[in-house]
């Protein structure tokens, strides 16, 4: 059997050493239950047991006994099985902050690259209307550079890949195999150009798991055209009207081909 | 049994669903329909073929937060990611024509042809496809579900499809259309309670109070306005900066993950369960970005669509006004002849309800043996009457059913009341 070595990951895990404490105070609170109720516990297995050996309907009863030890056993053991895991994690947002800055940014040259003309291309000002607050916010955005001149905005949505940090990169930061980043979407480029999202027509298509906003498709040139991606950093400031100005723009990083 | 324990029996809310009954056909040919139909729809929507583009190194299952407790984890083999040990890795056109295969096997399952084989073939093929996903970074792509539902079917006598052998018919019985039932539940059941058990043990009991979904709510209108972002619905997202909302919100998912399981024996609830996943998987769509909102077709098939063909014999007395209204109404509305009416004093007794017992109000027996009595055979009427589906659907809201059963208590304690006052002492 090969190695199943770790490689370094590009984004490095974000659990913490209480997912396994809190693991091990429920198998603790488990193994006190069934050492308290043993005797129930026993009297259940033995009927289970029992259930099992009735002499109608084997073949159902076996499996229906082997899923259920499948599914205690799972949980207990985390384990991934592909087609079952033993549920979503826990989760909260307890953390997660607003990013809207009354002033701007430190580290945000106001008026850096504002006039490239595509620059607006890559934010959607229709949605400021329901922010709740005004300021400035940054974020990162992707901009596809074809051979015909066009600068067109993009997203890892055209990856096909789920959680493509793990593959290219931290997301909007570097694009780590741009060989492969490049192969496969263009390949996506292409099907999109045609309004269709693998087999199906985009507007009806079942999305990704991880989708992101919509592209501007029927803009895109051919795929084999795409000779460049840049990423930025694009500061916007929302106004009381909520109408959005892009103040400044940073690119962190431009990929060619190969 | 005396009148009070029948009484107490047909208005219980614990009952099981058992595991071998004879069930008619419906709620299994539901699932083969419509869990072929969900896998052909995503297995034609989302190319697999990047994956083939990895180089090796790539599928070595790095860990994330799904917190893993061994070396090589368990879907190294189960989904036979194994076998490229030995076999170089498929480039993205045999991915391509894996894909086209699984979405032909799911095509003809939905048709009736060789069903169960074409389960299995889109069991096998769905689930190494996902090893794919898994293996580059140990996360899930939203199809556990459908592929557990295949695997089921897959596991299923062949009998029981609808198919171009069997035919099909809503009339059959079997044991053999409800096991499958019973083992697709349990599994649902156990995955969405084992996600609540896991906010437990991850966060703690007080899990609503941290969610604060305000502050996702927020970072969603936020990242809206940049197009490289994850999808967001920033008009969705503005109904959630309340703090209190989120509150109600987690309660909900909270109390609809833990309880899931009791999908198998509490019936009045099924749809409250369903309903709050449902809703789960949309703000989680919606909010973060993160798509299971197809298990939402998967959840609808944890209802008893059984229900609306199992038929069901009542006694009713037939001095109550109420009776007199509606029972010819009701054989009316009876569209499919599921319901057998007959008043108390015109026939014998009823799952042990002797005729005199059923002054002032209705009992009823079901094809699994259930006895339903008072607003409960209402209830189950409803439930065979489409035009009376409205009601049916109101008294599965929780807590709804306990407001009205007295009423229709009054009225029975005071048809027997106005009764002894005739005969006199």
């Amino acid at each position: 059997m090969a190695q199943l070595a770790r490689r370094p990951l590009a984004c490095p895990p974000s659990y913490r050493i209480w997912d396994y404490v809190g693991l091990a105070i429920a198998n603790t609170v488990i193994l006190l239950a069934i050492l308290g109720f043993r005797r129930h516990l026993h009297v259940l297995c033995s009927r289970w047991i029992s259930w099992l050996h009735l002499p109608n309907h084997r073949g159902p009863r076996r499996l229906i006994f082997a899923a259920s030890i499948w599914l205690i056993l799972s949980f207990q053991l985390r384990l991934l099985c592909g087609f079952y895991f033993p549920g979503i994690h826990g989760w909260h947002y307890n953390n997660l902050m607003s990013s809207i800055t009354q002033e701007l940014p430190d580290g945000i040259v106001l008026g850096e690259s504002v006039d490239e003309p595509f620059l607006a291309g890559g934010i959607l000002p229709e949605n400021a209307r329901y922010l709740p607050k005004t300021g400035y916010l940054t974020s990162g955005v992707m901009f596809l550079h074809f051979r015909g001149g066009e600068v067109l905005p993009g997203n890892y949505e055209l990856t096909e890949i789920v959680f493509p940090q793990y593959i290219f990169g931290q997301l909007y930061e570097e694009i780590i195999e741009p060989e492969l980043f490049f192969d496969v979407v263009r390949r996506s480029i292409d099907r999109r150009r045609q309004n269709r999202k693998f087999l199906l027509p985009l507007s009806i298509a079942y999305p990704n798991h991880m989708p992101y906003n919509p592209l501007p498709h029927d803009q895109f040139p051919p795929g084999a055209e795409l000779e460049a991606v840049s990423l930025w950093d694009l500061t916007i400031h929302v106004n009381a009207e909520r109408q959005v100005e892009v103040v400044a723009a940073h690119e962190k990083n431009r990929i060619y081909d190969r | 049994m005396t009148g009070d324990k029948l009484w107490l029996r047909g208005r219980r809310e614990v009952r099981w669903m058992g595991i071998f009954r004879d069930s008619p056909a419906l709620h299994f040919y539901l699932m083969q329909a419509v869990v072929f139909s969900y896998m052909a729809f995503r297995l034609l929507s989302r190319s697999y073929e990047a994956y083939g583009n990895l180089p090796d190194e790539f599928f070595d299952f790095p860990r994330r937060y799904v917190v893993e407790l061994w070396p090589i984890p368990a879907m190294y083999f189960t989904s036979f990611q194994f076998i490229y040990e030995v076999l170089p890795r498929p480039a993205p056109e045999v991915i391509f024509g894996l894909q086209l295969t699984a979405v032909g096997a799911c095509l003809l399952g939905l048709a009736g042809i060789v069903p169960r084989f074409c389960a299995v073939v889109a069991f096998l093929i769905g689930t190494h496809l996902t090893g794919f996903i898994q293996a580059t970074n140990a996360d899930v792509d939203g199809g556990g579900l459908a592929l557990c539902l295949l695997l089921v079917l897959a596991l299923s006598p062949e009998r029981s499809y609808y198919s171009l052998k069997n035919g099909w018919s809503l009339e059959r019985r079997s044991v053999d259309y409800h096991w499958p039932v019973f083992l697709f539940w349990t599994v649902v059941g156990a995955f969405y309670t084992c996600s609540g058990l896991n906010k437990m043990i991850d966060v703690g009991p007080h899990w609503p109070f941290v969610l604060h979904l305000e502050n996702l709510a927020q970072w969603a209108i936020e990242k809206s306005l940049f197009i490289s972002s994850h999808y967001s619905q920033p008009l969705v997202a503005s109904f959630h900066l309340s703090p209190h909302l989120s509150l109600f919100a987690g309660m909900v998912s909270f109390i609809g993950e833990l309880g899931f399981i009791t999908i198998l024996f509490l019936p009045r609830y099924r749809l409250f369960f369903v309903l709050s996943m449902v809703g789960l998987h949309y703000l989680v769509l919606n909010l973060a970005g993160i798509n299971f909102l197809g298990n939402s077709a998967l959840l609808l098939l944890c209802v008893d669509w059984n229900a609306l063909v199992r038929k069901i014999e009542i006694r009713y007395d037939e001095d109550e006004p109420f009776w007199q209204t509606w029972a010819p109404r009701i054989k009316r509305l009876d569209w499919f002849g599921r319901v057998s009416l007959k008043s108390r004093t015109n026939s014998t007794g009823l799952a042990g309800f002797e005729p005199e017992s059923i002054r002032g109000t209705c009992v009823a027996q079901d094809e699994n043996g259930e006895i339903y009595a008072g607003i409960d055979v209402l209830e189950q009427v409803a439930t065979r009457c489409p035009m009376l589906l409205l009601f049916s659907l109101a008294m599965k809201i929780p807590g709804l059913i306990y407001l009205i059963r007295p009423i229709m208590n009054r009225s029975r304690r005071k048809a027997r009341v106005t009764k002894a006052g005739k005969e006199g002492p």
